[in-house]
């Protein structure tokens, strides 16, 4: 630019055009209009290439290649989920930093803060669900990142680093999601953590000094929370994002590994071949992976606000245990292999190789071809473990193993002490509002004989009461007989549910509180109040035999359990969920 | 590359448009979510207002005057009503109003400190109630508040109440056996609200009596109470009518290891201890009567009331036909 034609003086429309260029050259170095008017339309880049410059002359573009390989921007074989996987940090580090505003990290508070976020903060609820959602999500990309890696071989020399980084950055994403667990401090983030901590014990050396460490104290309590938060939004990150580095680097050193079935058996690792195809970054993969952005965000975005709510459950009570207390999915599978009892073999043994082996998998794996037809033994050995986990994942699940009790059990699916339960679900205007008494006589094989009455043992007309409600009591009527098949201890009981009105809604004006009349001139209700009874045989087990057997009087007749329990149903309490549930749909148990 | 620039701008459009119909529906939303979670407040305060309260307040809150537990079913026109000399309670000089402000703080405080002098127990100082826990029961009792002298219970809710309270509060029957006497002031007083008798901790934080009388004691204190003195007549019925509070330094530490909520004091009379006591003596540690008790249960009933016996019911909650039950383990509201 020697020359320069005289200046004309310059219009509004002139000098915003300036700025924009301006601007431009500021985001992309040596970029003016010029450029990116060939850009748009599409044309080939001039020679020198100035679209090249913007990358050696900024210190952001200089991260990212100018040119990537062609495999490296199709969706086989990589099928992006690397790049995903930064994507749903940055998520998360966004989501995160402005949930952090409004959170303190205390026991005290930080239950109210998050009710906080779900019902004073605008868009609150959202960004709660998009960092819970992503999360787990990105828990399952950087999984799937590194299953792909495992099956096309690329982990091979001369990327073993790129792996062994990997390993380390698949570590740090689970242990990243699973500080994260704590901070809503509701009964999900207490127990989820009581259990995680309490599996890092089982490792038999260390494994208390360990969760003391973890803890902060003997008990999950403001240390632990405290600790917890640190690791979640500095620590961390920080280190997940230095990892993230080197990592990344070093892909960009050895490039992206070439797609393995296109090796001849006589050059297995693909040396000495022609310069593939590639890439330019600008204009090309800029725009690919700006699209790609934006199309993951509103995904995201509707995702998270139609179809997915975070569930806030209720405070943490450290002294009640929730019934089917687990881990987080990804950890299920140490918890499973810690219920098969040996803890050395297990805990010590077992669990650390299921992450170390990956770790130096590189370097214990010396065939050098990356053909599949040549990695029989890796490739069926990848698929065994994966069966192998998936199966301790599932005997993880609450219910493998566990003796069960028919009678906690009803009481927890219907009326929970902490949570919901099947109760909570039924929509609450269509449940009776006047007493009613459901009453379900169960024996093992035979048909249950049911009655509904009120409460002075009057009957009620069927047609009375919803279709709501009717569908409620044949679930009910269905979870005694199945408990009374199934569980010995449980035996001819007479189980019922009895909804009662229990308090009228009232409403102040003008300094008057006033009980508030439907449109019949009734009294409006405000809490409707569940009752499960149950009364079944009591039983001992027979110390000769083993059976389980009724206990008895002294005069043969058999003795009874009662267990009871009642639970509160508020007109509002499912209000602003526009997640409507869907009563009618039965609860999967284990939820 | 131009499809992918009509895909950023179309959706980042769309993103825009979404967010800006989710922000427009959050000032319809966030109310909602405030009035649900004021009534899962409610909710989780009513079961807990079950568990820890009702033994002595009652289930619909109507009170227990003979033990003195305040009627709480009305307690906002109790304290709001203007007495004869047109002052209210709340407003009284020196009253509740200058010292908490507000009816929520004075009933927050009340659970969290308890009441000196009365068996009200200090169920957030000793650990019992969690703050959230308090804040939700007091939402709860606040929500029954009406300007009439009834609470805004309904028909079924006192009906219920009033089972519950014959089920709990059974009359004397004076050919009852002294065990099944000292059952009656057991339930009477609300001990059994608080405490189990068998080697289990309650949920209200209170050690489990059984064996008090026997050799090795309960499983808590062993044979000694918490004031680390031995256990005898002389030292428990001193210790039913003073509570913890006298003896706050010289309480032991439990041999089980776990911590224990604190006893308030109790005004009993000696017929009512010589009753409590006949039913203390008759219980092993782990719930099973000893063999005395369990004969004279034989010769006055036919059977024996360690396990909770009911007949079949009638298909009425808290069946009224049901014969008391000792406090199993767990309290009223926990199988």
């Amino acid at each position: 630019m020697a020359t320069r034609p005289a200046r004309r003086p310059e219009g509004p429309v002139q000098r915003l055009k300036g700025a924009l260029v301006e601007a431009s050259r500021s985001i992309f170095p040596s970029m003016g209009a010029a450029e990116w008017r060939s850009v748009i339309r599409g044309e080939a880049a001039p020679r020198p290439n100035p679209r090249m410059r913007v990358h050696t002359n900024s210190f952001w573009y200089h991260i990212r290649p100018r040119a990537l390989p062609l495999e490296a921007t199709a969706w086989y074989y990589t099928f992006g989920l690397g790049w995903m996987s930064f994507f749903f940090f940055v998520l998360e580090a966004i989501t995160g930093a402005i949930l952090m505003v409004y959170y303190t990290p205390s026991p005290l508070v930080a239950y109210a803060d998050m009710q906080k976020i779900i019902s004073d903060v605008p868009l609150g609820r959202l960004l709660r669900n998009m960092h819970r959602l992503g999360a787990h999500v990105m828990v399952a990309v950087v999984i799937l990142h590194m299953l792909r890696t495992y099956f096309t071989a690329s982990y091979k020399a001369p990327r073993q680093f790129i792996w062994v980084t990997g390993v380390i950055l698949l570590i740090l994403t689970l242990v990243l999601s699973f500080s994260g667990y704590l901070l809503p401090w509701d009964q999900l983030a207490y127990w989820a953590v009581t259990i995680g901590s309490s599996m890092a014990e089982a490792a038999p050396l260390f494994g208390s000094a360990t969760n003391l460490l973890l803890r902060g104290g003997v008990d999950i309590g403001a240390g632990t929370l405290l600790r917890f938060y640190l690791l979640h939004i500095f620590a961390l990150p920080m280190l997940t994002l230095l990892l993230i580095s080197i990592h990344y680097y070093a892909v960009r050193k050895q490039e992206i590994s070439p797609i393995h079935e296109l090796f001849a058996p006589d050059n297995p690792r693909g040396w000495g071949k022609p310069t593939r195809r590639k890439v330019p970054f600008l204009p090309d993969q800029v725009f690919f992976e700006i699209a790609l952005i934006v199309l993951l965000t509103f995904a995201f975005v509707a995702i998270n606000y139609f179809f997915w709510d975070a569930h806030l459950e209720s405070h943490a009570n450290p002294g009640v245990t929730p019934q089917h207390t687990k881990a987080p999915w990804y950890f299920l599978w140490l918890q499973g292999m810690l219920k098969f009892g040996d803890k050395i073999l297990f805990g010590l043994i077992l669990g650390p190789l299921v992450l170390l082996v990956p770790m130096f998998l590189p370097y214990l794996d010396r065939n050098p071809s990356r053909r599949f037809a040549d990695r029989k033994v890796a490739l069926a050995s990848g698929v065994l473990s994966l069966i192998f986990l998936g199966y301790v994942s599932y005997a993880g699940w609450p219910t493998y193993g566990i003796q069960q009790t028919g009678s906690q059990e009803i009481l927890t699916d219907f009326v929970p002490i902490e949570g919901e339960g099947i109760v909570d679900h039924v929509t609450w205007s269509e449940l009776p509002s006047t007493p009613v008494v459901y009453q379900v006589k169960a024996t093992i094989g035979g048909d249950p004989t049911t009655t509904i009455t009120d409460s002075n043992g009057n009957p009620v007309p069927e047609e009375s009461l919803s279709a709501e409600t009717h569908h409620l009591f044949d679930e009910f009527r269905e979870h005694v007989q199945h408990w009374v098949e199934i569980d010995n201890r449980f035996r001819n009981p007479t189980a019922t549910l009895a909804i009662e009105p229990w308090t009228y809604l009232q409403r102040e004006e003008g300094g008057e509180t006033q009980v508030v009349l439907g449109p019949n001139g009734q009294p409006e209700l405000a809490i409707k109040k569940a009752t499960v009874t149950l009364v079944f045989e009591a039983t001992e087990v027979n110390e000769e035999t083993g059976e389980v057997v009724t206990r008895t009087t002294a005069t043969g007749e058999p003795e009874y359990s009662r267990s009871q329990q009642a639970d509160f149903l508020h007109r509002d309490s499912h209000l602003g969920n526009n997640l409507e549930e869907n009563a009618s749909a039965p609860r999967d148990a284990q939820d | 590359m131009t499809r992918n620039i009509l895909i950023a701008t179309l959706f980042s459009l769309g993103t825009a448009i979404l967010l800006g119909i989710i922000f427009i529906g959050e000032s319809r939303r966030l109310p909602q979510s405030d009035a649900a979670i004021v009534a899962e407040r409610i909710e989780r305060g009513a079961r807990d207002y079950e568990q820890y309260c009702a033994a002595c307040h009652g289930l619909a809150g109507q009170g227990q005057v003979a033990n003195g537990a305040p009627q709480l079913n009305n307690i906002t026109y109790r304290y709001m009503t203007p007495g004869q000399d047109g002052t209210a309670p709340f407003e009284a000089r020196n009253g509740i109003k200058e010292k908490y402000g507000t009816l929520r703080n004075y009933i927050e405080a009340t659970l969290y400190a308890g009441v000196r002098g009365a068996p009200m127990p200090a169920f957030g100082a000793q650990g019992t109630l969690r703050q959230d826990q308090i804040e939700n029961i007091t939402s709860y009792v606040l929500s029954w508040r009406t300007n009439q002298n009834e609470g805004n219970l309904t028909d079924a809710a006192l009906l219920a109440a009033n089972l519950e309270a014959t089920r709990m509060a059974p009359t004397a029957d004076p050919n009852a056996n002294p065990v099944s006497q000292g059952q009656i002031v057991f339930t009477n007083k609300g001990c059994n609200g608080c405490h189990n008798m068998n080697d289990q901790k309650s949920a209200a934080q209170a050690p489990g009596l059984g064996g008090l009388f026997q050799p090795g004691g309960t499983a808590a204190y062993g044979e000694q109470l918490p004031n680390g003195r031995p256990v005898n007549d002389e030292n428990v019925k001193d210790w039913i009518l003073k509570g913890t509070a006298p003896y706050q330094n010289e309480h032991i530490q439990p041999q089980d290891g776990e911590t224990y909520g604190v006893m308030p004091g109790f005004q009993i009379t000696d017929e009512e201890y010589e009753a409590l006591s006949a039913w203390l003596k008759a219980h092993n540690r782990d719930g099973t009567l000893t063999e005395e008790a369990q004969q004279l249960q034989n010769q006055t009933q036919g059977g024996a009331p360690r396990t909770e016996r009911t007949t079949v019911p009638t298909g009425v909650p808290n069946n009224p036909g049901a014969p008391n039950s000792p406090a199993g383990p767990g309290s009223p509201g926990t199988p």
